[in-house]
């Protein structure tokens, strides 16, 4: 299959569907063992180091919100309006040899923080502006390995699990309220009248990259689960509740260019299993990701 | 006592490179008689610096990936010859060759 006919088929599904995914990374050499990083993803644009060696990588770097993807319901644990610093470690332990399989597993964690200032207007007046600052933090652990037998035509598997819980603050929505003035002439002003608030999520996911050693394409399917709380507690079990199923297609172009690009295109499915959200019960769509310099080891 | 020291000082410096040059690249290792020095991902050069006997020495690189990516292996002898650069190409994910110097 050429790259022509794959951009073309992408281009018609960017077209035709709800494009809910995209990502797209560069890194850039600093020093030794420290690379620069820029990542544009999921609405968020990153920029930031990786120190790296063999067997593990510090990544310390900042995560900016550059569109409003709150409604999004695949991003239900990572929806964030705020500017937040990320810190994360992964450890490599790696067991390949000169011959027989080769074998590595990997351990990562993961922090976010940040904190934005919200204004509302409890009176519903101009008047009556509240400014309120609040904190959003995220914690995430990824564990996940590779596995092949080393040989041509080998088949090549990464499961992956994560989880994930989250707190992040998002302003209330806006609410029209009528003004009369003295010419009897009513005006609608549109203000958020309610303070911010913050709903626990959690979210269990597994995947598995699967590539069976033959041709450009591997396939990677993956299941979340996402608690959500109720707003202004931690528990994230006492609210509603989601699963989501995703069946990724990642094809890789052998250009010389720029290596290590990973386009991906997924359907998703997504059930509420208890309680009661926004959204309807039952939610489709597709997704669509552009990598760069990366490979089939990691997704999530 | 002299051929002691010479079989246990003497070194020769090496750099060895192995870097993407197209398509996408998964893990590359390499091993220098049977010690591994390499083991990272492929998503970008990745280079060992060190000292190797003067005697004969077995670099053996086993590099995993999707399809046929091409990679490129540098080994840089100062002093001793030019910079050896060798493209390979991987067949169905996989490519691994063994060199002696």
């Amino acid at each position: 299959m050429n790259l022509k006919f794959i951009f073309r088929l992408l281009l018609l599904v960017l077209i035709i569907s709800n494009i809910s995914s995209y990502a797209q990374e560069a890194k850039f050499k600093i020093g030794p063992y420290a690379n620069g990083m820029t990542n544009i993803k999921d609405g968020f644009f990153e920029i930031g180091t990786i120190f790296h060696k063999s067997n593990m990588e510090i990544k310390p770097y900042l995560r900016i919100p550059i569109s409003n993807k709150e409604k999004a319901i695949t991003q239900i644990d990572r929806n964030s309006n705020t500017f937040k610093g990320v810190l994360s470690y992964s450890y490599i332990l790696d067991i390949t040899e000169e011959t027989g399989p080769i074998k590595r597993i990997f351990i990562s964690g993961q922090f976010e923080f940040g904190t934005k200032e919200y204004k509302f207007y409890p009176d519903s007046t101009n008047s009556s502006e509240t400014k309120s600052n609040q904190i959003s933090f995220a914690g995430e652990l990824k564990i996940g390995c590779y596995k092949t037998n080393g040989e041509e035509y080998a088949k090549q598997i990464a499961p992956e699990f994560r989880v994930r819980y989250s707190k992040e603050y998002k302003s209330s929505d806006e609410v029209g309220i009528v003004m009369n003035n003295s010419n009897g002439i009513s005006t609608v002003n549109e203000l958020i009248i309610t303070e911010p608030d913050a709903k626990p999520t959690l979210s269990p996911a597994i995947s598995l990259n699967f590539y069976s050693g033959k041709g450009d394409f591997s396939y990677t399917p993956a299941m979340y689960y996402n608690f959500i709380g109720k707003a202004g507690e931690n528990n994230p079990f006492n609210g509603n509740s989601r699963l989501r199923v995703e069946t990724w297609v990642f094809y890789y172009p052998v250009v010389s260019a720029k290596t290590g690009i990973k386009i991906g295109l997924s359907p998703f499915v997504s059930l509420r299993t208890t309680g009661d959200d926004s959204l309807n019960k039952f939610e489709y769509g597709g997704m669509l990701q552009l990598l760069i310099s990366t490979n089939m080891l990691h997704f999530f | 006592m002299s051929i002691i020291l010479n079989k246990y000082n003497m070194k020769r410096k090496i750099t060895l490179a192995l870097e993407p040059t197209a398509g996408t690249i998964n893990l590359f290792y390499a091993f220098i008689n049977g010690k591994r020095i390499i083991a990272d991902e492929g998503t970008e050069k990745r280079e060992w610096k060190g000292n190797i006997d003067n005697d004969e020495v077995r670099i053996k690189v086993r590099v995993t990936g999707i399809g046929s990516s091409k990679y490129k292996m540098t080994i840089d002898l100062p002093g001793t010859a030019d910079d050896q650069k060798l493209t390979f190409q991987l067949n169905g994910g996989y490519h691994e060759f063994e060199i002696y110097i």
